[in-house]
């Protein structure tokens, strides 16, 4: 067959992320032998017309579109990818014949919604390595079940077919097919705003150890698109694909392992590293860590095996939230940790959300005291809110919280601040003032310019606007049922009421309700 | 006012004969039937339609408005409850404009737009209009131009400033100015933020040995036409592209989603009418000789 | 008897008139050395005119000298042509405006259009004729049904072209005038239908009604009876 995956990726911060799940999938379709086409949208800036023109220039029987995120998870500048990858179906279907399938991480986490919304002929929950390779061969062949595609989404009789992911891929055979990669993922470039560690970005290889996670942080999906437990790459195998990558495109200076979290379980981690030190890699390169599962010895390794930055999946500088987002660590330690790494060579971020679950006005304002007083990072990487997925833990705390109801559409931008905080405009204030003051804190590009109040009273608009567009557009398509499943009411979606913003109280109650962005 | 939602337009893309009148007229009137039956709520024709750019013999060929041809105009739009914009030469006492007519679907002839730029050679056979009135209609707030009009940004600045939703251009224009006129079509509807309705005549000139372009578009802005349902012929900013044959094409138009972009991404905020013409026409046209 | 002709065969025309030139010295060649092919058709549609008439309609204009020829004597009644055939168009056209310069009262009007889908309404014509042209309808049994369509009750539909299989006599007798334009009549005349053929048209149109004529070189074809 010919195939077209489009990845529909526009997340540039804090650097252009390759498209390794569509080399994945490209990998495992010319590995049956289907002919592969990639468009990568990251480099479009009119995406429906790249679209439009790849489709005229040659006919495709299968087009795959890659989508990574629903939205840029970003509370104070929500951005919803929806609608794009509704509209390129919408693309395929004028321009083509050809079947189009949709999946990726971000179709994996709403996978009802999603289908629902933008209508394609097959989604794909989960890993899509060998549920792409199966549905391409009923395609061509008409022979298979349908039913029998771990994480396949069709329709069956007229409803929804969802079957469950099997999160079963075998990561020992998996290498991404990196001859698909845009060359200009490869130019040396400025640094993105948000890396303040760094003037210039050199050109990277992206790798992943291993599929899957054991951890239980509350807000987290990872379960959904990759599976739990884990499945892990021999730490030989990964040493050669990095030499091979490396060997491959010459232009590449540094790697980045892109496991959510590589340190998890740290043995592993411990001997990945080993390998790179006995085969004399001696390639500089980046890695995300949890706070958990950090020792001296570990630091001492990563930094013989030529890690030079690392990205702490820290969450929160709270006690309160720490406990609340099951991170199995407290603040004693996230110091510990942070004054580790202080003294090793390696450069090393906080990766936090600020206004999590329980993380009360005065508790944020001391975790900004404290970090300033004890945290000696490179830099601090912070996000106000935390997007809300469904079947999360993070949800059913939203729901107690008021912040959203329990039938809430979670498919759209939706975001849990802890409610006290985000109706305290002078703790708002105070955590502005902090990021703005430090140079290597980051916490949005525009904070210069508002203050995070105002900004969160912009925000209650733009997400109604996202709301009343996706009811526009599901109101001329028919809801599914879902096949085989007894019939339960589809979330709705309610439109928060939105007021003149005249005193002040109203304006903190929208900003409230921008969290949720309905009441 | 009912809330405006979405507009069937239909362009009449009419092969406008010189001294030919009654066939013009006849043709015309096939094609207003046939957009009423494929269920258009605004039909359109070009500019000068029933004499052609007669305007050697204007005295001769223009008709008054009202007059016999808006009644007629008048009772086809009652007959399939449209509105209706025709281009007409237009004689009023000893004075002639080249003029579009807005008839609504009672038959009643809602307005006029007289064309504001002529060139020099018109001049001397036309007088020039002195407003860009924008009309409200139950299918949106209708503003009217004429082919040599978008040439200047200055009239679809009016036109967007008073709010109008579909810009319909009734235009003949000769082939020679075919590609500048395509290259200047998207930028009036951008910087309008409109529907822009170029309904183009065909024929020859059998005086002056041209023909007129056809080439009809709808257009809008690329940015809205993106944000929307995917429906765009090219990508780009098209809705509808007529080639060089006479016919008739509808074409679906939602004033009320481009009335949300059009909040959402206005320019009204930004312009800053003091900094313009500031400079006198004299000095400016001083300037030209030296 | 063995043909001096070779004409058992219809053979249609692949690309008749797609020359604008040939398309006018044809045109020049009719109206200085031919006008009498004319002549009868024309008396025969004037003598179906009768007060009250308002539209007439000529199917396949070729270059339009009949129609002006029938609005010329008419001047109240509209006659609408329409011819598929761009080069025929464009000649009528010429010819048109010329009869316009030259401040004819008539109310003619030529355009481009399918003749297998006429831009009428039903039941609009009170004369619906075809002079010259039926051997290039590119789908002659559409082109009869809508014939029928426009044409009012009390209306008639009156074709008329060549017999390819007319007597030999006749064939001889135009060809001894034709000169340079004698491979071309010859071409169009082995592109023309014979009284057999039209009748199978016009039994698969469902117009088993219709009468069929020969006279001359001419084949002749009616909605009712004429009186030859």
């Amino acid at each position: 067959m010919r195939v077209l995956l489009i990845s529909t990726n526009k997340i540039r911060v804090p650097r252009p992320a390759l498209p390794i799940g569509m080399a994945y999938i490209s990998a495992a379709l010319k590995a049956a032998g289907h002919e592969v086409h990639v468009l990568d949208l990251l480099w479009e800036s009119r995406e429906l017309k790249a679209v439009c023109e790849k489709l005229k220039q040659t006919p495709y029987d299968l087009v795959g579109v890659a989508v990574r995120n629903l939205d840029n998870l970003t509370f104070i500048d929500p951005i919803f990818f929806g609608p794009m990858t509704h509209k390129i179906v919408q693309a395929v279907r004028k321009y083509t014949s050809a079947k189009v399938v949709i999946g990726g991480s971000g179709f994996s986490v709403e996978p009802r919604s999603f289908f629902e919304y933008s209508r394609p002929d097959y989604g794909i929950a989960g890993e899509g390595e060998d549920a792409i390779v199966q549905l391409a061969s009923y395609l061509e062949t008409g022979l298979g079940n349908l039913g029998q595609i771990a994480g396949l989404c069709y329709m069956r009789d007229g409803k929804l077919a969802l079957n469950p992911p099997s999160g079963t891929v075998d990561v020992t055979r998996l290498e991404p097919d990196r001859s698909i990669y845009d060359p200009r993922y490869f130019e040396e470039t400025v640094a993105a705003a948000s890396d303040l560690t760094r003037d210039y970005q050199p050109a990277i290889e992206t790798l992943q150890t291993k599929r899957g996670c054991k951890m239980y942080c509350s807000y987290c999906i990872i379960k959904k698109t990759e599976g739990r437990g884990n499945r892990f790459k021999e730490p030989r195998q990964v040493v050669d694909e990095i030499k091979r990558a490396m060997r491959d495109n010459p232009q590449v200076r540094e790697f980045e392992i892109v496991d959510a979290t590589f340190n998890y379980p740290l043995d592993y981690a411990m001997e990945v590293c080993t390998e790179m030190i006995r085969a004399e890699l001696k390639v500089p390169w980046y890695c995300q860590l949890t706070p958990n599962a950090i020792t001296p010895e570990f630091v001492d390794l990563l930094e013989r095996a030529g890690c030079i930055r690392v990205d702490l999946g820290t969450d929160a500088f709270t006690d309160e939230a720490l406990e609340q987002l099951m991170k199995g660590f407290d603040m004693a330690r996230v110091l510990e940790i942070d004054q580790l790494f202080t003294k090793s060579k390696l450069e090393h971020t906080h990766c936090v959300f600020l206004g999590g679950p329980g993380e009360s006005p005065k508790a944020l304002r001391e975790s900004i005291d404290f970090t300033e007083k004890y945290l000696r990072p490179a830099q601090i990487y912070a996000n106000l809110g935390i997007r809300i997925l469904s079947k999360t833990k993070l949800q059913r705390q939203a729901i107690k919280a008021g912040i959203i109801s329990e039938n809430h559409n979670m498919f759209i931008p939706t975001f849990y601040v802890e409610p006290d905080t985000l109706a305290d405009p002078e703790t708002l204030d105070y955590v502005r003032n902090a990021y703005l003051r430090h140079k290597n804190w980051y916490l949005w590009w525009g904070i210069k310019g508002q203050r995070l109040v105002d900004r969160s009273v912009e925000v209650v608009k733009r997400v109604r606007d996202m709301h009343e567009e996706y009811n526009y557009v599901m109101k001329s398509l028919p809801r599914l049922e879902v096949w085989g499943e007894a019939d339960e009411p589809s979330s709705e979606t309610k439109l928060p009421v939105l007021k003149a913003s005249g005193d002040f109280s109203r304006t903190v109650a929208q900003a409230r309700s921008a969290a949720g962005n309905c009441t | 006012m009912e809330s405006v939602g979405t507009v069937k337009a239909a362009v009449i893309q009419l092969e406008c004969k010189l001294s030919r009148s009654a066939g013009n007229m006849k043709r015309a009137e096939r094609y207003i039937l046939q957009a009423i039956e494929e269920g258009a709520q605004l039909v359109c024709l070009p500019e000068a339609f029933l004499t052609s750019g007669n305007i050697l013999e204007v005295s001769e060929v223009a008709v008054t408005i009202p007059g016999e041809c808006t009644a007629r105009l008048g009772e086809l739009a009652r007959q399939g409850g449209v509105h209706l914009v025709a281009g007409l030469l237009e004689k009023d006492g000893e004075t002639h404009y080249s003029t579009s007519v807005l008839i609504g679907p009672t038959g009643e002839l809602l307005g006029k737009y007289r064309r504001v730029h002529c060139f020099e050679l018109e001049k001397q056979y036309l007088a020039t209009g002195d407003t860009f009135e924008v009309f409200e209609t139950p299918v949106g707030r209708i503003g009217m131009l004429q082919g040599y009009d978008v040439n200047f940004p200055e009239a679809t600045r009016e036109l967007y400033r008073r709010g109008a939703d579909i810009i319909v251009c009734s235009a003949l224009i000769p082939e020679q100015y075919a590609y500048v006129t395509r290259q200047l079509l998207p930028a009036r509807v951008i910087e309008s933020q409109s529907y822009l309705l170029f309904v183009s005549g065909l024929g020859s000139n059998t005086f002056a040995g041209f023909s007129y372009m056809g080439g009809s578009e709808v257009l809008a802005d690329p940015l809205f036409l993106e944000q929307e349902k995917f429906d765009f012929v090219d990508g780009d900013e098209h809705l509808l592209v007529m080639e060089r044959d006479e016919g008739l094409r509808t074409v679906e138009l939602d004033v009320r989603r481009l009335r949300k972009y059009r909040k959402e991404r206005s320019l009204l905020g930004d312009l800053e009418p003091r900094t313009y013409w500031r400079e006198t026409r004299a000095a400016a046209v001083a300037r030209l000789g030296s | 008897m063995e043909s001096m002709y070779n004409l058992r065969e219809r053979i249609p025309e692949s690309q008749p008139f797609s020359d604008i030139n040939g398309v006018r010295q044809y045109d020049l060649s009719m109206r200085k050395s031919a006008l009498m092919a004319y002549q009868k058709p024309a008396k025969r549609i004037l003598e179906l005119v009768k007060a009250g008439m308002t539209d007439i309609v000529d199917v396949g204009v070729n270059t339009g000298l009949l129609s002006l020829y029938i609005g010329g004597k008419n001047p109240g009644i509209a006659v609408s042509g329409i011819e598929e055939n761009r080069n025929l168009l464009e000649v009528a056209e010429e010819n048109l405006n010329l009869s316009v310069w030259a401040n004819t009262r008539a109310n003619v009007e030529f355009e481009l259009g399918k003749l297998n889908k006429l831009p009428f309404a039903d039941q609009s014509a009170d004369i619906v004729f075809s002079f010259s042209s039926l051997h290039m309808w590119k789908r002659p049994v559409e082109t009869l049904k809508e014939c029928q369509r426009i044409c009012k009750p009390d209306g008639i539909v009156l074709i008329e072209d060549m017999n390819r299989l007319a007597d030999e006599g006749h064939i001889t007798f135009v060809l001894q005038f034709l000169k340079d334009g004698a491979r071309d009549f010859m071409t169009a005349l082995g592109a023309s239908y014979s009284p057999e053929d039209v009748r199978q048209l016009l039994n698969e149109a469902g117009l088993p009604d219709w009468r069929i004529y020969e006279e001359d070189l001419g084949l002749i074809v009616s909605s009712r009876s004429l009186d030859l």
